[in-house]
């Protein structure tokens, strides 16, 4: 089911500044769209507004085409996943899974058939009589999902879900999370600042800053053309180098795109001094200091630091901004002035 | 670093073994002072053991105190009370730690206030205006002024205040309304606190003296810890029966103990569960 917020303004009680004006977001049915940005750019109040768990001070929020700006939160048919999990500590895993779903007019029957159903999904089965005391921190966040499963939502609505768990865990649950969505076919929404998880799951990327929207597209799409020099420099580890001409405009390129050796259609160039390399396992980071500020490159070539060269970028590698740094597909030609930051 | 370990030990040990005598001592002349005749319990030096055991003290305490009257009152008023009170406090540190209205801050001030003035205090113009009412010897008069109680709703909020906010959000989504989040989910939750606080009115209407005494002009609705102290008042005696009086403290006692064994297993195994948030 698509969800939409329209002019969406909010205003935190006992604040003045909003956290967020005019919002419009479409959120495509079936699709697993992720929101990522920075801390505190407003992804999960946007999420807790459409979970009706945080009032909007104007706009209009639809979930399948109603307007459900003033519906409370159990009646909008929708799930969450917390980051701490937020699962009962009083109730088993069984009275954590049943809890919710008690509240809906469901014969007992229908009641444990869907719980012993989303445990043996879960891969819970043996833990249903455990308390969440005794289950380890992956575990909980198998119930917290369990938990939401069990309602069958047309949307599941999750605030990073992995952030509390280790590296692996995280990897494993990020796969599972894809297998339930491809199997579930209903709509995602996901918070994350972390974007090797918004890469990896998303089939839509809504890059957020200060409370907008930058830009919104596939992970491809966000990756490959970014929309502006706050999602190049965002997306990418690390982002895009971008250059300030003298015209105002911008250049970019991504650390890879650097090379030593002139390319056939090289279209730009600067000399540097290696300062730094850091040894990444296939490959290194540099960090070059081309006079008016510094750049990273990132290639398997071992250069020696302290060495000065001329670096080159290929024309297909290179992306302009106009001066309102927003794309541009006119080529710029003018002279860097300085190594530019969105962020500072 | 070992040596001083042990010495740290030891001073502990000691510093425990005196807390323990401060706090258990009372008790021990209670009961070994139950047992005495009413001779020994005034004789001086005194002796730190019966030198025989007169266990009819209990039967005299039972009869001169009026248990049966009295602990009917007793009864009645501190469960009333109690459970009255609770009804009141929790909702009201529910909607304070919990939910947002006009006025929230002003009323939680007042509420924090009220419990800074102690009952001594302002307790003539409430004789007066209970004795207004008609309300003097009356159950009412000692249980309707326990609804409300500052201390239990403050002592409550922090309780609630303590809860992950996500567990009561998960709740709502979960379609729960504010009452059931408030039953099913928050209260739960902070079982050991709710047991505590019951624990605490409770012992605090049981051995209640000051307002019993104040609001009874007779003895209708009088309770036992004033019944057991007129023991040693009464004026037909010989000497003050303080061996009967213990007696009927005991007495008075055993009901509490018993409350507390039960209740710190409650709170030790509701505590198992509450640890994560
Ligand atoms: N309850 C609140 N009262 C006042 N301001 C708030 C409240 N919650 C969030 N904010 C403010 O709103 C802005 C957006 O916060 P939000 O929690 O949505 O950010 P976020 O993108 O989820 O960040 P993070 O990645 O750190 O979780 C921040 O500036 C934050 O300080
Ligand atoms: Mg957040």
């Amino acid at each position: 089911m698509a969800i939409i917020l329209e002019g969406v303004k909010k205003i935190y009680p006992g604040t003045t500044e909003p956290v967020m004006e005019d919002f419009n977001l479409t959120i495509k049915d079936g699709s697993f769209t992720v929101l990522l940005g920075p801390s505190g750019c407003g992804k999960t109040t946007a999420l807790r507004m459409i979970a009706g768990l945080e009032e909007v001070t104007a706009g209009k929020i639809y979930i399948d085409g109603a307007d459900v700006t003033t519906v409370d939160p159990g009646a909008r048919n929708i799930a969450m996943v917390f980051q701490n999990y937020a699962i009962y500590p009083h109730m088993t895993v069984r009275g954590n899974i049943e809890f919710g779903l008690k509240n809906y007019k469901i014969t007992k029957a229908k009641i444990q058939e869907r719980v012993n159903g989303v445990l043996a999904q879960t891969g819970l089965t043996d833990l249903a009589g455990r308390m969440p005391a005794q289950l380890s921190g992956g575990q909980r966040q198998r119930v917290a999902l369990a938990r939401a499963m069990s309602k069958s939502p047309m949307a599941f609505l999750m605030d990073e879900p992995l952030s509390n768990l280790d590296a692996k865990l995280r990897s494993q649950m990020r796969s599972e999370l894809i297998q339930l969505f491809d199997a579930l076919g209903v709509t995602f929404i996901y918070v994350t600042h972390d974007q090797t998880e918004a890469l990896t799951m998303a089939t839509d990327i809504v890059v957020m800053y200060e409370g907008r929207i930058m830009q919104q597209g596939t992970p491809q799409e966000v990756y490959e053309n970014p929309a502006n020099i706050f999602v190049a420099q965002f997306i990418g580890d690390p982002g895009m180098n971008v250059l300030k001409l003298k015209n105002e405009a911008f250049v970019g390129f991504k650390p890879r795109a650097l090379r030593l050796v002139r390319p056939a259609n090289g279209d730009f160039e600067i000399a540097g001094q290696i300062l730094t390399r850091e040894f990444l396992g296939h490959e290194y980071m540099y960090t070059i200091d081309v006079g008016c500020g510094r750049i990273v490159l990132r290639t398997g070539q071992m250069i020696d630091a302290g060495t000065t060269h001329t670096f080159y970028a290929d024309a297909a590698d290179l992306c302009y901004f106009d001066k309102n740094q927003n794309r541009t597909f006119e080529p710029q030609q003018a002279k860097v002035v300085q190594v530019f930051h969105v962020d500072e | 670093m070992k040596k001083e370990s042990i010495l740290g030990k030891i001073v502990e040990c000691v510093f425990l073994a005196f807390l323990f005598l401060l706090f258990v001592f009372p008790f021990y002349w209670m009961l070994i002072t139950s047992l005495k005749t009413t001779l020994e319990a005034v004789q001086f030096p005194p002796t730190l053991w019966p030198s025989k055991l007169i266990f009819a003290n209990y039967a005299d305490a039972w009869k001169a105190a009026g248990f049966v009257k009295y602990g009917k009152n007793t009864i009645i008023i501190t469960f009333a009370a109690v459970a009255l009170q609770l009804i009141a406090s929790v909702p009201a540190a529910f909607a304070f730690a919990r939910m947002n209205f006009r006025g929230k801050k002003l009323f939680f001030t007042i509420i924090l206030s009220d419990m800074m003035i102690p009952i001594q205090a302002i307790f003539i113009p409430i004789f007066l205006m209970y004795s207004r009412l008609g309300w003097l010897n009356t159950y009412r008069s000692m249980i309707i002024p326990f609804i409300y109680s500052g201390y239990s709703i403050f002592f409550m909020h922090n309780a609630f205040m303590q809860v992950s906010n996500e567990v009561l959000e998960a709740a709502r989504l979960d379609g729960s309304s504010e009452l059931a989040v408030m039953f099913k989910v928050i209260m739960p939750m902070i079982k050991p606190v709710i047991i505590t606080l019951a624990l605490l009115c409770f012992v605090r209407r049981w051995n209640d003296y000051f307002w019993n005494t104040v609001l009874t002009t007779n003895d209708t609705v009088r309770t036992l810890p004033i019944a057991i102290n007129a023991i040693t008042e009464a004026k037909d005696e010989l000497l003050r029966r303080w061996d009967v009086s213990m007696a009927g403290n005991v007495m008075l006692m055993a009901p509490l103990l018993i409350l507390y064994t039960v209740a710190s297993k409650r709170i030790k195994s509701a505590f198992v569960y509450s640890g994560i948030k």
